[in-house]
Formats: structure tokens, sequence, C-alpha cells
């Protein structure tokens, strides 16, 4: 039986009258896969902010291996092992790939002490930084766009990219908001073929619409509708939840 | 006593000088989220002008009216010209470009006018007696005019059409959008008057400081001053803010004077410590602090 | 290929050219060393501009900070040159570590108004404030106060030249390193997307202050260098309708380069030059010039070099696999 990695008591995040995550209970197992699905609006991108110290709730607690960490800086969260991924992607685009993965990699290795040695570290010529990023750009097939600047890139290379850039700081939790919206069947599978290899030995939670994708990965689902987190469990068991066949199904195609 | 009275009495005809200025600032935040530093050229501009046709024409009330449509003149050029280019563009990147804006200005009036400051009389000298106080009749109709101006464009704001889509405009761009409605056309007709303000305050503070082509330097701080303490994209807040700096410098001139100068600045980041949007601040991006 | 490999000699080609220029033009010396230390004055900004996406119109501030306190330690204190630039990098450290904390967290254009303000206030206090020490407008004389340093008598504008370049090449070196390390790729990633930064682990705020520090220094030195150079010093260094001079300097020669300062310098000192030799109405040139660089000529004079080499490279290569085809058949 592992241990309870993250965990939520009751929190909730107000915006103005409007509770967009309300009362949520959440735990994930270590090395559990996790999904959490629900309509537009549901709060899940709101609800992984909470957990990754972007909001901090108005009520409510954040657990991380047992200790407090619901007012932590999200710098300090990623310190710890907390990584994440944004729904519109986010990476650098006046940079090169490389500096991009780079960059990740530099923050892991030298923990929080770093800025002063900024200025004595050279990305291309630290081997250290160079092994692991060449690992990463292949493991993401990203080799041949080593030195393009990101702003050249597809939309699918750069949700690659996103991803690698997590994976390259080897994380203890991935936290991924929808990995596979605006992307083909063909860029989803070769993610998903990645992150099969990932399941069971990290920890893993993603938000996503695709449903059918989603269940090739995950083994625990959890469904948020207005802003409360309705149902968790076993994929096929929380599907099957009257509650959740009721509020989700009849959008989701 | 009587000092603090006239102090009290300067400053307010500070604040009419500063509303009337701050505004064109203010409205050009509020809606189209552009820092226009150009704006200061009307009151410049304003100021020289109504030098010119004082000395040919002798008459003040021309010389304030030529200002103030020289003003809106000034803003409808550069409005349509230039700004619209650059709506889209970064909080930088139009910031540079309307500081330069502004120094093509200042070069222009040093083609035109030279590099001496001009002096300019005040338009009466009658001294109003209020108990023992002697007051300065001019300071009192800069006031008053300041009065009308504000109330003026708080009917344009709330009786009219346009001061209704523009208020809602300050508030949700895209709504008003939304509903068909051409918000540059009415940016254009508002910020055209918020200049011919400006202008008319350069006429009002031409005979108070000397006219010369620096002169929207050094009234360029203090207006941003007001707008970041009233909030940008707020009438109301301007009015408030301008209130307050004029007896900042004012009668805190009066008690130490490097106040007049400095007190401005201590005020500026004060607020912005404690309250980065603004006394009535509009919900911005563009200020505060970094998230 | 080659080119890349020479491109380490970069600050060495350009302190042999300003060599060689000083020697074909006698007569323009100071002019020279006014670029250089131009350079250094529009190095700092271009961290600020270039690579952390700040606009300040306060950069004069700096400058002027730098210049009077190694003015003031000249006039008052002592008759150490090298010391007086100390005392001005000391002084940039100490407003830094005043100012950044505050500064560096504000969005852009508070940033860039509270920049302005400082100005404003800097001459403020330089001409009125402090004119029982500064002279206010009438400036500080110290240079018969100078001693004479050992090896290069600097006080001669010949050999301060020397001396110059020698700094010059220093801080090339020193900022090209910034460029190529982690701190330059962590700054303008900062730039584009300060949030993701934070997801990545980083503390965008304090990487921020460390390069304001960088930056102010090389305006307090610039600063420092100037009065020296003149022995005299005056507000007027300092004055808000200069900010956007430096600007325009940094976009000229390209923004976010290492070599982009130096051009800039370059392009836009002798454009004043030449300018001003038939032409009083300086502000406006500077506001069009600006205009003309925003809209039309975004890259920079650095930019433009570095297109054309890269273009020459092309056509050479397309050259060369011309041959190679013929020659195949
Ligand atoms: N910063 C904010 N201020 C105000 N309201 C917000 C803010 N962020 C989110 N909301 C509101 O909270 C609700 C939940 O938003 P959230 O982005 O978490 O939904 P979501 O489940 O991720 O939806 P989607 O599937 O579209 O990504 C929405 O109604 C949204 O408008
Ligand atoms: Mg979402």
């Amino acid at each position: 039986m592992s241990e309870v990695l993250f965990e939520t008591k009751g929190v909730s995040k107000i915006f103005g009258l409007f509770k967009a995550v309300h009362d949520v209970d959440f735990s994930v197992l270590e090395n559990d896969a996790v999904g959490i699905i629900g309509p537009n609006g549901a709060g899940k991108t709101t609800f992984i902010n909470i957990l990754t110290g972007e909001y901090f709730p108005e009520e409510g607690s954040v657990f991380f291996r047992g200790e407090d960490i619901t007012n932590l800086k999200s710098e300090k969260r990623v310190a710890k092992g907390i990584i994440r991924t944004f729904q519109l992607v986010h990476v650098f685009d006046s940079i090169t790939v490389f500096d991009n993965i780079a960059l990740s990699i530099y923050r892991k290795k030298e923990g929080t002490a770093f800025p002063l040695n900024l200025y004595t570290t050279v990305f291309r010529k630290n081997r250290e930084i160079t092994e692991s990023a060449e690992k990463a750009l292949e493991v993401f097939d990203l080799i041949k766009d080593r030195n393009q600047l990101v702003r050249n890139l597809s939309l699918g290379s750069q949700k690659r990219l996103e991803i690698a850039m997590a994976w390259a700081a080897d994380p203890e939790v991935f936290i991924l908001d929808e990995p596979f919206a605006g992307i083909s069947d063909h860029e989803i599978d070769d993610i998903i073929g990645i992150l099969k290899k990932l399941v069971h030995k990290k920890t893993i939670i993603i938000v996503e619409h695709k449903l059918s994708k989603l269940t090739e990965i995950v083994d625990t689902l959890c469904v948020m509708h207005e802003g409360k987190m309705i149902a968790s469990g076993p994929c096929e068991e929380t599907l099957n939840n009257p509650i959740v066949r009721k509020s989700y199904w009849k959008i989701e195609d | 006593m009587e000092t603090w009275f006239t102090a009290v009495i300067y400053g307010l005809s500070t604040s009419g000088i500063l509303f009337l200025v701050s505004l064109a600032l203010s409205i050009g935040y509020g809606l189209m989220r552009i820092v226009n530093m150009e704006a200061m050229l009307y009151y410049s501009f304003g100021a020289y002008v109504t030098y010119s046709i004082v000395s040919m024409t002798g008459s003040f009330i021309l010389g304030a009216i030529g200002a103030t449509v020289i003003g809106g003149i000034l803003g409808f050029v550069v409005e349509t010209t230039l700004l619209r280019k650059v709506y889209h563009r970064n909080m930088m990147f139009t910031m540079v470009v309307t500081f330069s804006v502004f120094m093509i200005g200042i070069g222009v009036i040093q083609f035109i006018y030279g590099l001496d400051p001009k002096p300019l009389a005040s338009p009466t000298s009658a001294i109003i007696r209020f108990m023992n106080v002697q007051i300065p009749l001019y300071r009192l109709i800069i006031i008053g005019l300041a009065v009308v101006a504000y109330i003026l464009i708080q009917l344009l704001m709330n009786k009219t059409i346009t001061g209704k889509a523009l208020r809602a405009g300050i508030e949700n761009r895209e709504n008003v959008e939304g509903l068909g409605v051409n918000i540059n056309r009415i940016f254009t007709t508002t910020f055209v008057i918020a200049s011919a303000f400006a202008g008319l305050g350069g006429a009002l503070n031409a005979p108070l400081v000397m006219v010369g082509p620096y002169m929207g330097f050094d009234m360029l701080l203090t207006a941003f001053i007001t707008v970041i303490l009233g909030g940008l994209g707020s009438i109301k807040g301007t009015m408030v803010a301008a209130l307050i700096l004029g007896q900042v410098v004012s009668v805190g001139g009066t008690i130490w004077a490097p106040l007049a100068f400095v007190g401005p600045f201590i005020v500026m980041f004060i607020t912005i410590l404690i309250r980065p949007t603004g006394l009535y601040g509009v919900k911005g991006t563009a200020f505060g602090f970094n998230d | 290929m080659k080119l890349k490999n020479l491109e380490f000699l970069g600050p060495v080609f350009i302190i042999a050219g300003l060599l060689v220029s000083r020697y074909l033009f006698p007569n323009k010396i100071t002019f020279f060393t006014e670029i250089s230390i131009y350079t250094i004055y529009v190095m700092g900004n271009n961290i600020l501009m270039g690579y952390m996406g700040y606009t300040s119109f306060g950069q004069p501030f700096y400058l002027s900070c730098g210049a009077y306190s190694a003015a003031i330690y000249l006039a008052y204190i002592g008759g150490n040159v090298f010391v007086a630039i100390f005392v001005a990098f000391l002084v940039g450290l100490l407003l830094s570590f005043i100012l950044g904390p505050s500064l560096m967290r504000l969005k852009g254009s508070y940033f860039t108004l509270i920049n302005a303000s400082l100005c404003a206030i800097g001459v403020f206090m330089f001409e009125r404030l402090l004119i029982d020490i500064t002279n206010g407008n009438d400036g500080l004389w110290y240079r018969s106060n100078m001693h004479k340093t050992p090896l290069l008598d600097i006080r001669m504008p010949q050999n301060y030249f020397f001396f110059i370049l020698i700094v010059l090449l220093a801080a090339l070196y020193l900022y090209r390193k910034i460029d190529r390390s982690a701190l330059g790729t962590v700054l303008k990633a900062a730039s584009t997307n300060p949030r993701k930064m934070r997801f990545l682990g980083y503390n965008v705020f304090r990487i921020r202050w460390m390069a304001f520090t960088i930056s102010v220094v090389f305006s307090t030195i610039a600063g420092a260098l100037y009065s020296v150079n003149f022995g005299f010093v005056n507000p007027s260094l300092g004055e808000n309708s200069r900010a956007i001079e430096v600007l325009l300097a940094t976009l000229i020669g390209g923004i976010g380069t290492v070599y982009g300062p130096f051009f800039g310098a370059l392009g836009f000192l002798g454009m004043k030059d030449f300018v001003s030799s038939f032409l009083s109405r300086w502000e406006f040139v500077v506001g069009i010039m600006t205009l003309i660089v925003l809209f039309k000529f975004n890259r920079g004079l650095w930019g433009m070099i570095q297109d054309a080499g890269s273009f020459l490279a092309d056509t050479g290569r397309k050259f060369k696999n011309n041959s190679v085809k013929t020659a195949e058949k």
C-alpha cells in the first residue's frame, strides 16, 4: 500500500461572489495516475492552480507528503517536485528549444540557491545539462528542432516541448492541464506513449476532455462539476456512477 | 491663518489645471489601455498659442479659445494617425512611441518659438478681498472654469449615449463592441474633448508659469501622479486626485518649500505601496504589481 | 562556420577598430572616448530593455548618481581616480539594493514612470537640495584635485582614451558572458513568460533584482567615467528629457544583443555629432529617429550586420554548392 502523496481538504476558491472551486476533498496515492474530467468552467484549471500555488484557497488546506503547503509559493512547490503544464501552452518563444529544456534541468540541478551560479554556467558548455537535455529531446522527438526558436514550432511540437520540460525536471508529480487539446490524434498517441512509460513510476494528474484517450493512461478518475468534486474512483466505476451520468455524460461525446 | 487660506485657494487653482491636463492621460488608459505620454503636447501648445494670440490681439479670452481648439485638433491628428496604429502593441512600445512624439513636439515648439521662455501677463490683476485675505481674481477664474469642465464632462458621460457607451467601454471593451458600437469613434470623440481641455489647461497655466519648450515635461510627471493616484480611467478619481495634489503642492510648499516639488512624488510612492490601482481605479493589468 | 569560431574575438575587433580610428582621426579622440563610455551606459540600459523587457525613463538618474558620487569624492575627499570610480560602483550597488526590491515588483508601466520620477527627483536633489555640495547649476569642478596615476597618467585625454579602452574591453567580455550564460537565457525567458518561469521553480523576482543591479552598476560606472573625463559635472546630465537618448541608442544598436550597445552608441553619437553641426533642435531629430527605428528598423544596426553576414554566408554556401554540382557533372 503506497502512501498518500497529494491531498486537499475542503479547499475553496472564490472569485468575487462566485465559488469556482467548492469544498473539494481530493487525494492521490504515490505513483498513481489520476484523471480529472468535467465540463467547461467546472473549475478544473482553478483546482490545478490551487494545487500548484498559483492561487491560495480561501478555505481548506493542501498537503504534500503530509506537509501543509497551502500557502507555499509556486516556485517552492516546484522545488518539492510538483511540476505542471498549462492549458494554453506556456513555453519561451524567444529562445531555442534546447534552452527551454535546459532551463528546466538547470533549476533541478541547482535547487534553490542558484542565482549566484547563473553567471558562471553556460548551458551549451555544461555536460550534465546537455546530456539530460539530449535525452529529453530524443524521448520527445524534438532532436531536429533542437536549435530552432520556439516561436517557429507547430502547436503540437510546442505542447510536446512543454511536457518535455516537465519531464526533464524529473519531478515527483506531473500535473498536466489538457495536454491533448488542439493537437492531432497522431500527436496525442505519441504523448500517450511517453506518458505510459511513466505510469506507476511517477504520480500523474491529468485534466482532459478527451475521455477515451485519458482512460488509456489513468486508473483513477475524478469528476468535477460546478466547482465540486462529485465523484472519484476507478475509471469504470466512476463513469457508471449515476450522479456522473446525469451531470456529465450529457456533455461528453 | 491668512497664509493658509491663500495656500488652499492657490492649491485649488493648481488642482483645476491638473484636472484639465490629466484627463487625456486618464481616458487614454481607461479606454484604450495606452499610456500616452504625448498628451502634454496639447498642454504646451495650448500655452504657446495663447501667448501668440495674446501678443497679436491682446485678448486672453481669444487666446484661451484658440488654445482649446488647437488642443482638440492636435489630439484628433495624433489619435487618428498614430495612436490607432499602436493600440494593439505592448505597453512598453506605445510608451516609447508616444514619448518620441512628445519629443518631436518639443522640437517643433523650439523651431517656432525658440528656446527662450516667454512671459505672459496675467489677464486680470484684480484682487478679491475676503475677510483679511487677498486673492487674485484669476485664480478664482481658473477654479471656476475647471468646475465647469468637470460638470460638462460628467454630463457628457452620464446623459449622452456616447458617454454611456464610453463608461461601459471602460468597464469592458469586448461587451460594448459586441453590441455593435464603434468604440474607436467614441474614443476619438472623447479623446478630442480631453485634448481640448488639456489645451485650455495650458492657456490657463501660461500666465502662472514661464511658457517654455519644456513646460510639458514639468507637467508630465505631476499629471501622471494625478492619474495614478486617482486611478486610471476614472474621471471622478482624476478630479479627487487633482484636489489632493493641489493641496499637497500648495499647502505642503508653504510648510516646507521643497515639498512643493517632492510632495507629489511622495504621494505617488505611497499610493503605489498601499493601493496600486489608485483611489477609483478600474481593474487594469498594466499598472500595479507583478503576479 | 569560420565566422562563428572568430566570434569570441568580437570585443577585440571593436577595441581594435576604435584604436585604428583614433589614429585615422587624431582630433576626434574625445569623440571616441565618449563612444566608449556611452557604450557602457547603453549596455546597462540594454539589460533592462533588451533582456528583461523593462523600459526605463530614468537611466539618466543612475548615470548622474554615478557621476556625482565620483565627482563629490574627487572634489572633497580624495584625488585617486580609481577610488572615485570604485565609489560610483558602490553607490550603484547601494542604489539597487534600496530601489530594486520595490522596482522589480512593479508592472512594466509603473516601472517606467517611477524611473522617470526618480530622474526628476535626482535633478532636484543635485540642483537644489544639495546645492551646498554640488554648486547647483554652476556644476562641480575638480580636475585640479585629481592625482597623477601610476604608469599611465589618465588625466591626459590621450591616455584616458587607452584607459577607457581597457575598461570597455573588460565590460564587453563581461557582457558577452552574461549573454551566453544561464543568466542571459533566464532573463530572456522571464521577460517573455514570467509565470512559466515561476512554475519551472525560478524565483523571478530575485533574478530580476540581480540583473537590475548589474544594469545600475553599469550606468553608475559610466557616469563616473564621464565625470573623470570632463573633470566637471552639472545636473543637466540627469535630465528627464535625456532619458530617451539612451533608449534610442539601445534601439539603434539592436536590443538584447551583446554588440548592439556599441553600435548603438556609435550610431547615436555619430548622428548627434553630424546633426548638431547644422541643426540645434536636437529633441526633434531624436524623436523622429526613435519612431523610424521602432517601426522600420527594429533589429538595429547590429541586427543588420548579422543579416548581412548570414546573407553573405548563404550566398557563399550556394556558390560553393553550385560549383560542387557543376564539378560533379
Ligand atoms: N481569475 C479568475 N477570475 C474570475 N473568475 C475566474 C478566474 N479564473 C477562473 N474563473 C472562473 O472560474 C470558473 C472555472 O474556471 P476553470 O478555468 O477552472 O474551468 P475549467 O474546468 O478549467 O474549464 P475548461 O474546461 O474550459 O478549461 C469559470 O467560470 C471561470 O470563468
Ligand atoms: Mg481549464
